[in-house]
Parts: C-alpha cells; structure tokens; sequence
C-alpha cells in the first residue's frame, strides 16, 4: 500500500508556478496540498499549474479543494490550471459538473 | 437511480467477505479503499476499482465527519460485482444524507465546496441505500460488472449477510415473496422475557425496508395510565411535515396504538402497513390477555390476603388502622379512611402515605374544610354511595364504606407516583372497600355484642354497697378475659324486712346473655321472695322450683347469709349455702376457718335441703365469701384452691372489709399470668363493731 499518500513538488519559473502531484487525494491529503497552493499564493504567479499525472485517486473532497484552491487563485488575479487529469477524474468532473468550472488542459504540456 | 433500503447481496456464498472495524480517523478512508482494493484484486474485479474506491471514499468520508464514531466496513464480492456497506455507531444520524446538486456554474465562486459525495454514489452506483441498525445507521452501494445481468429476485440465496435486510422492492415493483414470507413468518421469542418490543423492531424494520420508509415508530398505550409509549422505532425521526403513513393497531380496550412509517402512501406502502399491523395486534391482543391474566391472578391473592388480615381483627380501631397499610404503596400513594359516627359526620379514622414525610400534608389536606376540600368530596362519596374522584394536591378517588346497607365511612386513596389508577386497581379497590367495610362493621358488631355484655353484667351487680352501721360490706368483682362472654357470677345486699341485712353471692352454670338472664331472675325471685319477709329456706325452696321451671337447664349455687345486731356488739348471721363453696371466716384474734354446711343447689332437683348454720361474728371478724372463679382460677395444671384462699385470708385479720376483698383479688389475680377464665367475685362482711 503506497503510504506516501501524496507528494507534492513545486517547480516556480517567472509567471508560473508548477505542481507535481503524485498519490491520492482525500480528507487526509486535501490539506497538504491546500498549504502548498496558499504558500505560492502569498506571492501569486500569473498561472499555477496543478499536475495530476501522478495522482492514483481522488475523492469529493480533493474535487472541492481544487474548487477552493480554484477561488483563491482567482481572487489572487492568478489562474488556476489542471493538466494530466485522469481519464475517470475526469468522468467524476463531468458527473459533478466541475469540468466547466475548472481550467483544464491536459493537451498542454508542461515545463 | 433512486437509494434504497437494503444492499441485496446476491451470491454472497460464492464470493469474498471482508469486515474490518476502523476508527473515526482522517486516515480511515485510505485504509478502507486498501481493503475494498485487496478485495476487488482476489475477485478479480479490478475493473470496478475506480468506482469502488471512489463511493467507498465518499462512504466512509462521510462516516468519519459526520457520525464521528467507529465505523464497520464490510466488502462482500461475487463474480459480477461487490457490495459495500459502510456503518456507524451514532444514533439517529440518519438525516445528513442528502445527494448534492449537480453543478452548472461556469463560475467558479459560484461552485460549492461539497456534498457531491452522494451524488457520485447516486451515479456510479448499480444500487445504493441505507440500512438503520439497532446500534446506528449504515450506507451501502452496489457496484455491477457493466454488462452483468441483474440478478432476478427468485435466484436470490437466502443466506444475506448479517445486515442485509430482505430484498428491498426496486423502483416501485412489488416486494418480493421472500421478503413477504419474511414479514410474515417473523415471530416473538416465545421464551423471551419481554419479546414484543424485539418483535415489533424486527417487523417494524422489514417492513420499513420493503416500503423504503426512511423511519417508523410503533406506539402502544397500554392503558395502564403511562399514556402512549414507543414500542419500536427504526431509522430516523420523521421531518415536521413529511408525509407519514399512519396505520391504527387492531387491538381491544384498554390497549390503543399505532404504526407510522415515514414513507409515502405507495401502492405497496399502505397495504403493507395494515399487514404489519395487523401481524402485530394479533401478538399484543395475546400480550394483553396475558397480562391480563397475570394481573387479576395477582389482584386475586392480595384480595385473598386482604380479607384474611380483615377478618381477624375484631377491633374497630384496628381494622380501620389495618386498611391503609393494605392499600399503600400497592394500589397508591396513600389511603384515608373516614367513619360515619352517629350524627352522619366523617371523621379521620386511619391515614397512611408512601412517603412518611408527606404525612403531615396528607393530615392538613384531609383537615381542610370548604365546597372543593377533600372533606367534602368524601361527604358527596358516602352521600351519594357512589365513587368520586378527588383532585387538588392529593389526587385520587374515594369509595364509600357500606356493609348491610350501613353508610360506615369512606376509603379514600391517592393515585400513583407516575399514572393514575387503571381500571382493573379500580375494581380492586372497590373490593377492598367491600371487604374492609365487612370487617369494620363486623368489628363494630362484635364490639356492641361487648358493651351489651358488659352492661348487662353490670346490671347484676349492686352499683354501691350499702353503709350500714356496724357492718362492713365490700365485694371485688373481676369479669373474665372474654369481654364478650358475661359470667354467671354475682352478689347482692338487701335489706329485710325485720331489719337485717341478706348477704347473696352465687353463681349460675353456664355464660353468656342466657346466663346472664337467669342470674338476674335470680337475683330478683330471691329480692322479691325476702322482701315478702320469707323465712329464707322456703326462699330457696321456692328459688329452686323457678328454676327447674323456667332455668333452661341452668342451676345455680348460692350463699346466703342473713346478718343481723347480736348482743354485745355481735353479729349473728345465718348461713344457707345451696351447692357454694362454703365462706371463710377470719376472726379478728387470728386464724382462718371454713362455716356453714353444705345444701343442695338449686335447679337441679325437685327438692332441696338447706340447712342452716348460725354463726356468730365478734367485732372485727370477717365472713369472706367467693365464687368458683377464685378457687378454680389456674396455673397451669393448678388451681388456685380453697386452702389457699384461706391461707390468703388468715394474715389479713383485723382488717377493713375493703382491704380483705381487694387482698384477696390481688392474691387470686396474681396467682397465674392466664388471664381469667371465669368471673372472679369476692364478697367480705365484717363487723365493724368497735
């Protein structure tokens, strides 16, 4: 069982901020992932990059992380962004209707 | 797809069960996705796993934030899919399950940070619902292989998981046979203590499940005066202003209640409904008579024990003292009995309280004067023979006290602590009413049979000795213990007509107001005889003749003496004695002897003889005489006797008549702790002569 829960590694360049997921998203993990999004928020970049590629699961709550972390970004006037999103995260965003609501580029590749 | 009451766990038998108990930990979700995954990976349904671990997630999530206690997770797989029921420990939590909406905002300040836990169980779900435990509530979801078929409900095994309820009816088709079957072969533990409320839970909660019913309570009055009581309860307490579905119980006076399921009235919901109730009533109509049953057994015996304790006392006072103690704590909180005395007023006859302290508010009460008093309401009770209730502090009811048609008081009795009196205590109560009057009544009749004894005997006696110069006279009468039964004892001073005086003391055989008859016609054939100047002998003669004509079969034995100034400051007294211990005679200078000769007494015979013997007492001697009741008083196997009566008598020479009587009553009294069994009379003429 992978207990490393969740990692996150944070790549800043000039107008964006990457992070690097890897492992699940749920009640336990949400938070974390909160304090390292408001961290880069208390210097904005123009443009923060979620990269979910590594991550094996995540749950209501993970999705409504993203949509507080979505808010904050906005009102920090930077932009939230989603890339490498799971084919059935994906299902789950359709069903939950957050798919609109969130930026989302998995055709872009990140740096 | 809707949510449903119960997780149908098709073909539990042939796949994996997987039970694990976690806490109310954020890492709880984590660890119950890692046994739904080892499941999902020995079943081989890896193609679920997405769905699996999201709704489990969600499921637990949920438990964890919500019921805040332990949470039981059970996997069960088969080939075509899994169950997972995820339960919690927290009473009636079931109402924060509710299906988020859908989002459809572009916005993101518009999009809500939660609730789509449901929704995406609601989605993903071939089936989803809850089941409502004894210990707390449970959640489960179904997850299908895509593309295998639904099991039909006849192919269903009957070995259901623990927690599986019985098919719960899908989109509003029928319940299932064996989910009737189920409702209608559930029955009470026969040998249970108590098992209707686990009869009524177990039928009220598979019934709720067939109907959907998110909750349902049955409520029993029993009329016992608890008022309406829950019997069982499932699920979740309804919403103000759901609909419920309401069934009455078909059940007998007292008995009243109801079943209510939080549910619409479906098609299948409301027939149901009256099935289950009518299930029910049938086993609580069985309740009803039993403890019925059990109930008028016990009523029995204490009425049983009641009249047995009434019956014994023959005294007023304490029968009226005995009732309270009968009727407190068992049939209220405290009892008043009142008696009608000759003039129709109630008076305080005996009072008890459950709670001793509450006795002197209980006095004041029942004091208490005034149109809505307690008083009064017992005078309306007596008055109008009927039972009335009481209000006011001390509430309860009062029962009049009539025995033969006599209006003998009132029983007033206050209700229960927590309930008022039930019916059946009603008529207990009124018995106890019946049956204290009885005794009461008895008690009074026995005590008026005692005071018409009493007076009778009294009667026969000379209420004063009369003063006679130069003679002392002094008698001590002692009636026996049985106040009722009057003696045949008694004695007499007449004067005669040429100037003596007539000593009588006798006894007639036998006791009781027969006796007590015949003593008197002898006392008044033996006046009216000497007060003719009758020479005594043909007195007696003419005594004895009455006697064995109109006697009854009674005799008498007799001591008279007639006592008349001698010479010289004597005394001269002729002594007939008719079948009586013959008198002692104390002479002043010492000494104790018996006199007279014996004759025959009277009533028994034809003739008699009654010799005479003149006797001569000097200044301060005494003639004693005494009846059988001093000389046969016993200790034991031994009687009193006449030598020791004259043993008594000797060292008492030379003092007043009044002294020697009451010597002499003592010495007899203090012979035995028996109490006495027949009249004891002591009569002493002494010369007073100085």
């Amino acid at each position: 069982m992978d207990r490393a829960e969740l990692s996150i590694t944070l790549h800043r360049t000039g107008d964006e901020a990457v992070l690097r997921l890897a492992g699940e998203i749920d009640m336990l993990t949400a938070a974390q992932l909160s304090t390292v999004v408001n961290e880069v928020l208390a210097d904005p970049p123009p443009r923060i990059v979620l990269d979910l590629g590594g991550v094996t699961f995540c749950d209501s709550q993970g999705l409504g992380t993203l949509v507080v972390l979505s808010r904050k970004a906005s009102h920090a006037q930077s932009l939230l962004m989603l890339t490498h999103v799971g084919d059935f995260l994906i299902r789950v965003l359709d069903i939950t209707g957050l798919r609109s609501a969130l930026m989302i580029r998995n055709d872009q590749p990140t740096g | 797809m809707s949510a449903e009451a119960g997780p149908a766990t098709a073909g539990a038998r042939d796949g994996a069960v997987r039970r694990v108990r976690l806490p109310a930990d954020r890492r709880t979700p984590a660890a119950a996705r890692a046994v739904v995954r080892s499941v999902l990976t020995e079943s081989h349904l890896d193609e679920l796993a997405n769905e699996a671990l999201l709704l489990t997630t969600e499921l637990t999530t949920n438990a964890v934030e919500h019921a805040r206690t332990e949470l039981d997770i059970e996997v069960v797989a088969d080939e075509i899919g899994l169950t997972v029921t995820v339960s919690d420990f927290a009473p009636g939590s079931g109402d924060e399950l509710t299906v988020g909406d859908r989002n459809d905002s572009t916005e993101i300040n518009e999009v809500s940070v939660r609730g789509r836990g449901l929704l995406l169980v609601d989605h993903f779900a071939s089936r989803w619902g809850t089941t409502y435990l004894p210990t707390g509530k449970g959640v489960w979801f179904r997850l299908d292989r895509p593309g295998a078929d639904q099991p039909s409900s006849g192919t269903i095994g009957e070995s259901t998981p623990a927690n599986a309820g019985p098919r719960p009816s899908t989109d509003g088709s029928a319940p299932s046979a064996s989910a009737m079957s189920e409702l209608m072969q559930t029955a009470p533990d026969l040998y249970g203590d108590d098992p209707l409320p686990d009869f009524a839970t177990s039928l009220l909660s598979r019934v709720a499940e067939m109907v959907g019913a998110a909750g349902g309570t049955i409520r029993l009055d029993r009329g016992d005066g608890q008022g309406s009581q829950v019997l069982a309860r499932f699920g979740r307490p309804p919403r103000p202003g759901s609909d419920l579905l309401r069934v009455p119980l078909t059940v007998h006076r007292p008995y009243a209640g109801e079943l209510e399921l939080d549910a619409a009235p479906s098609a299948y919901a409301q027939p149901l409904a009256v099935l289950t109730a009518e299930r029910l009533s049938l086993h609580l109509e069985n309740d009803r008579l039993r403890r019925a049953d059990v109930r008028r057994q016990v009523w029995l015996t204490f009425l049983a024990e009641a009249s047995e304790l009434l019956a014994q006392s023959l005294d007023v006072d304490l029968t009226m003292a005995l009732v309270p103690q009968l009727v407190v704590p068992r049939l209220g909180q405290w009892c008043a009995v009142h008696t009608t005395d000759e003039w129709g007023r109630l008076r305080l006859a005996a009072a008890s309280h459950a709670d001793e302290s509450m006795l002197p508010q209980l006095h004041k009460v029942l004091a208490e004067t005034g149109p809505d008093s307690i008083q009064a309401r017992l005078r309306e009770a007596s008055r109008s023979a009927a039972q009335i209730p009481l209000g006011g502090p001390m509430e309860g009811f009062a029962v009049p006290l009539i025995a033969r048609g006599q209006r003998l008081g009132t029983l007033a009795v206050g209700r229960h602590q927590r309930h008022r009196h039930d019916p059946d205590e009603v008529a207990v109560l009124e018995d106890v009413a019946r049956r204290a009057a009885l005794a009461i009544e008895n008690a009074r009749i026995h005590a008026e049979r005692r005071r018409v004894a009493q007076t009778l005997q009294q009667s026969l006696l000379p209420p004063v000795l009369p003063l006679v110069d130069g003679i002392g006279f002094a008698a001590e009468y002692v009636p026996t213990g049985d106040d009722a039964e009057v003696g045949g004892d008694f004695y007499d001073v007449v004067p005669l007509p040429d100037g003596r005086w007539l000593v009588v003391i006798g006894d007639v055989s036998g006791k009781g107001v027969q006796a007590a008859a015949v003593t008197g016609l002898v006392r008044d054939v033996i006046r009216v005889l000497v007060g003719d100047g009758k020479p005594l002998p043909e007195a007696l003669a003419r005594l004895n003749e009455t006697l064995v004509e109109r006697g009854g079969g009674r005799y008498c034995t007799l001591a008279l003496a007639a006592v008349g100034q001698g010479e010289g400051g004597q005394l001269d007294v002729s002594l007939h004695l008719a079948g009586h211990d013959r008198p002692v005679l104390l002479a002043a200078a010492g000494g104790a002897g018996f006199v007279g000769t014996g004759g025959t007494a009277l009533g028994l015979l034809d003739t008699i003889t009654s010799p005479t013997a003149e006797i001569t007492l000097a200044p301060g001697d005494s003639l004693i005489f005494y009846t059988d009741g001093v000389t046969e008083r016993r200790r034991g196997r031994e009687l009193f006797g006449t030598d020791r009566l004259r043993d008594a008598a000797a060292p008492l020479a030379g003092y007043s008549a009044d002294v020697v009587a009451a010597r002499l009553r003592a010495a007899a009294i203090n012979f035995s702790v028996e109490p006495p069994r027949d009249d004891i009379a002591v009569l002493v003429l002494r010369n007073d002569a100085t």
